[in-house]
C-alpha cells in the first residue's frame, strides 16, 4: 500500500520554508536533469497569511528564473508536522489504514477535523513493521494549494521535505546514513522514516551541538555510521565532523538521480537538494514517502446514497427506458401499418379493377389455347403401348383437371374456378394377352407418363383364349413445347 | 414494530414480486400484445399492398393477351355462340370423315362475365378421322375448350372407334365485354 507514483514529464518542487521556499525544476527522460533551481524568499510586507500576493509573487520570480513546469510537488518543512512512530501487526492494506486511522483518531484527538494524515514506512501488510503517522495542519495544505492555484500551477502533491530528501538520499546509493538538510536558520535531520526532527540552526557551533544530541539519541536500531550535509557549503562538513566524533560529508545532487552543472548554480546546488528531491520524485524518480493529497488515512467518502437506492433507481431507470423505448417501437410499427394501410386504400379501387379484370382474361385464356393436349396424350399413348400384337386399348376417357380456386393471401376476391393447368386425367382398359405382358404395358406408361401411373384391377378371362384385362389410370401434364 | 434481517428481506421479496405482477398486468403484456398485433397488422397490410401492386402490373401485362382473345372473336349472345360452335363441329366432324350421330347444346352457365354453353358431341370414326377431329377442335379458332373426352373400341380387334365428347364455349355479353376492356 505504497504511494501511488507520479510520472511527470517536467516537475517542480517546491520547498517551503518560514521565510522563503525552494524551487527547483526538474526534466524527466532517461537522464533527468535538473533545468534550474533557485531560492524565493518571501517578500517584504506580504505575510505567509496572504497566500494570493505570495502566489502572483512566485509566479513572477518563477517566470523571472526561466522555470516553465506547470505541475509542482510541495514540500512542507517538518515544523509543521507532527509524527508518531507505530509498530503494526501484518495486515492487508485496507485493515491497515483502518487501524491507522483509529490510531491517528486516539493519537490526535484534539482538533482532530483541522488535522491531515498520511503514514510512511514499509507497510505492504505482509510482516509487522513500524510506521510514522504524519500530521499536519489542514491549513497548511490549503495554504500551500493557494499558493500554487495563485502562481499558475497544479499541486499535484503535498509531502514532507526531510521524508522526500531522506528517501532520494537513501535511493541514490542504497545505503542509509542520517541526512541533515539546512536551509537558513532551520534544519531538519532524517534517519530513515521513523526518525525526522527538526533542529535550530542559528550557527554554525549551535547545529553541531543539536546534531550531537540528536545523534546521541538516535535508537540503536538505527544506523547512523554516517552523516549527509546539504548545506550549499555554508558549512565545513570536515570541521562538523571532528566536532560530532562521526564521518560527515557535502552530498551531491547527481546523487539524487538528475544530471546537473554545479557552474550554473554557483557552486551552491547541494542547497537546493530539498526541492530537487521533491522534483525527482515528480517524475518517478524516487517515490513519495507520503502524500497529503492522496492520503491513505484519508477517510472513506461516506455514501450520501444508499446502495440499494442507487441500484433501484439504475432499475428504475432502466424500466423506464425500457418503457420508452417499447412505447415509441410500439407507435412506430403502429404507424408503418397505417400507412401502408392508407396507401392500400388509396390504390384499392384499382386493385379491384385489376383482379377482375386478371380473372376475366386467366378465364377466356382457357378456351384460346389452340393446345392439341387431349391428341398429345393420345399420341404419347399410342407411342407407349407395345405394338405387339396381343395388347389394345378397348376404352380411354381423358378429362380436364379443375383445380380450386385460389383462396385467402392468394387472392385479393374469390376466382371463378379456372383451370389453370393444362394437366389431363386418364383412365385407359385395354387387354394383354397374360400378366408379364401387362407389366411390361404398366412399365412403358410409367416411363412416358412418369410415377402418377397406377395399376387399377386386372381380371383373367376363363374362355377359350386367355387373355388379362387390365385398368391404368395417370396423369397427363403435356410438355410446354406442345402448348 | 421492529423487522428482523430475514423478515425485511422476506417483505422486500414479495413487494418486489407484487410490483412485478402488476407491472406485468398493467404495462408489459398491454405493451406486448399491442405490439403483436401492430406487427400482424403491419405485416398483413404490408402483404396486401405487394400482392395488390403485382396484380396492377398483372393487368398491364394480360392486356396484349386480352386484345388477342377479342381479334379472335368472342361472341356476344349466346345464340351466336350456340349456332357458331354447333356448325363449327359439324363442318370439322364432316372434314374430318367421322359420323356424327349426337351434337346438342346444353342450358348456358354464367362464369365471371362470360356465358358458358356445353355442348355434346358423339361421333364414330376410324382411328385417323377420329384424330383428325380432334386436332380440329383443339386447334379452333372460335373460343372452343373440351372438358371430357372418352374413346371407345366399338368392336374389338377393329378400327372402328365411338367417340364421346365434352365441349363448352363461351360469349361475352356487349354490355360486359365494354365493362371488361376497362
Amino acid at each position: 500500500m505504497n504511494v501511488k507514483p507520479l510520472n511527470l514529464k517536467k516537475s517542480l518542487g517546491l520547498a517551503i520554508g518560514e521565510k522563503s521556499l525552494l524551487a527547483a525544476e526538474v526534466a524527466g527522460g532517461a537522464n533527468p536533469r535538473l533545468q534550474h533551481a533557485a531560492e524565493f524568499v518571501y517578500p517584504a510586507g506580504i505575510t505567509p497569511a496572504q497566500s494570493g500576493e505570495l502566489g502572483k509573487a512566485l509566479a513572477a520570480f518563477l517566470r523571472e528564473n526561466q522555470f516553465s513546469a506547470k505541475t509542482a510537488i510541495i514540500g512542507l518543512p517538518l515544523k509543521w508536522l507532527a509524527l508518531r512512530p507505530r509498530q503494526v501487526p501484518p495486515s492487508d492494506p485496507a485493515t491497515l489504514a483502518q487501524m491507522l486511522r483509529l490510531s491517528a483518531e486516539t493519537e490526535f484527538s484534539t482538533e482532530l477535523k483541522d488535522l491531515i494524515f498520511d503514514f510512511a514506512g514499509n507497510a505492504d501488510g505482509s510482516d509487522a513493521g513500524s510506521v510514522t503517522l504524519v500530521a499536519t495542519q489542514r491549513k497548511y495544505l490549503e495554504w500551500a494549494q493557494a499558493i500554487c492555484q495563485a502562481a499558475g500551477l497544479e499541486a499535484v502533491a503535498v509531502t514532507a521535505t526531510a521524508l522526500a530528501l531522506d528517501v532520494a538520499s537513501a535511493s541514490a546509493d542504497g545505503s542509509r546514513h542520517v541526512v541533515v538538510s539546512v536551509a537558513g536558520e532551520a534544519a531538519e535531520l532524517s534517519a530513515g522514516t521513523a526518525v525526522v526532527r527538526a533542529l535550530r540552526a542559528a550557527s554554525p557551533q549551535g547545529l553541531a551541538g543539536e546534531l550531537r544530541r540528536a545523534v546521541s539519541s538516535l535508537p540503536p536500531d538505527v544506523p547512523h555510521g554516517s552523516i549527509v550535509l546539504w548545506d550549499g557549503g555554508s558549512m565545513d562538513a570536515d570541521e562538523l565532523g571532528k566536532q560530532l566524533g562521526l564521518p560527515v560529508r557535502g552530498g551531491v545532487l547527481s546523487s539524487l538521480g538528475v544530471e546537473t552543472t554545479n557552474a550554473a548554480l554557483n557552486g551552491h546546488g547541494n542547497g537546493y537538494a530539498a526541492a530537487v528531491a521533491l522534483a525527482v520524485a515528480g517524475i518517478g524518480g524516487t517515490p513519495l514517502a507520503i502524500d497529503y493529497l492522496h492520503s491513505r488515512l484519508a477517510p472513506p467518502k461516506a455514501r450520501k446514497i444508499p446502495q440499494w437506492a442507487t441500484i433501484a433507481a439504475a432499475l428504475a431507470v432502466l424500466a423506464i427506458g425500457l418503457g420508452i423505448y417499447g412505447y415509441v417501437d410500439l407507435v412506430r410499427l403502429q404507424n408503418h401499418a397505417a400507412q401502408h394501410q392508407a396507401q392500400l386504400a388509396t390504390i384499392q379501387k384499382q386493385i379491384d379493377s385489376a383482379t377482375d379484370f386478371v380473372n376475366m382474361v386467366t378465364l377466356a385464356r382457357a378456351w384460346h389455347t389452340s393446345d392439341p393436349r387431349y391428341l398429345a396424350c393420345v399420341r404419347d399413348l399410342n407411342d407407349a403401348i407395345p405394338d405387339d400384337g396381343q395388347t389394345y386399348a378397348t376404352s380411354l376417357i381423358l378429362h380436364e383437371i379443375v383445380p380450386a380456386a385460389p383462396t385467402g393471401a392468394q387472392a385479393n376476391k374469390p376466382a371463378p374456378a379456372v383451370p389453370q393447368t393444362r394437366s389431363l386425367s386418364a383412365q385407359l382398359l385395354g387387354k394383354t394377352s397374360d400378366q408379364q405382358h401387362f407389366l411390361t404395358v404398366l412399365d412403358r406408361l410409367k416411363r412416358v407418363f412418369g410415377p402418377s401411373v397406377k395399376p387399377g384391377s386386372t381380371q383373367e378371362s376363363s374362355g377359350r383364349v386367355r387373355e388379362v384385362s387390365f385398368t391404368v389410370t395417370f396423369t397427363y401434364t403435356p410438355s410446354e413445347a406442345g402448348k | 414494530m421492529v423487522l428482523n434481517k430475514r423478515e425485511k428481506y422476506l417483505g422486500i421479496g414479495v413487494a418486489v414480486a407484487v410490483g412485478l405482477l402488476l407491472l406485468n398486468s398493467l404495462a408489459i403484456s398491454p405493451l406486448l400484445e399491442a405490439r403483436e398485433k401492430a406487427q400482424d397488422d403491419d405485416a398483413a397490410a404490408t402483404l396486401a399492398l405487394n400482392n395488390g401492386q403485382d396484380m396492377i402490373a398483372r393487368k398491364q401485362h394480360l392486356n396484349a393477351t386480352w386484345n388477342q382473345i377479342l381479334q379472335r372473336g368472342m361472341p356476344t349472345s349466346v345464340s351466336a355462340a350456340e349456332s357458331q360452335t354447333l356448325h363449327a363441329v359439324a363442318d370439322w366432324s364432316q372434314a374430318a370423315g367421322v359420323a356424327l350421330s349426337s351434337l346438342k347444346s346444353e342450358r348456358p352457365t354464367q362464369e365471371g362475365p362470360f356465358q358458358v354453353i356445353g355442348v355434346g358431341v358423339v361421333a364414330n370414326g376410324t382411328m385417323s378421322a377420329v384424330t383428325r377431329f380432334i386436332w380440329a377442335l383443339e386447334k379452333s379458332p372460335i373460343p372452343l375448350r373440351i372438358n371430357e373426352m372418352k374413346v371407345n373400341s366399338r368392336k374389338e380387334g377393329t378400327d372402328d372407334l365411338s367417340l364421346t365428347i365434352s365441349l363448352s364455349t363461351l360469349c361475352m355479353p356487349e354490355n360486359e365485354k365494354s365493362g371488361g376492356g376497362k
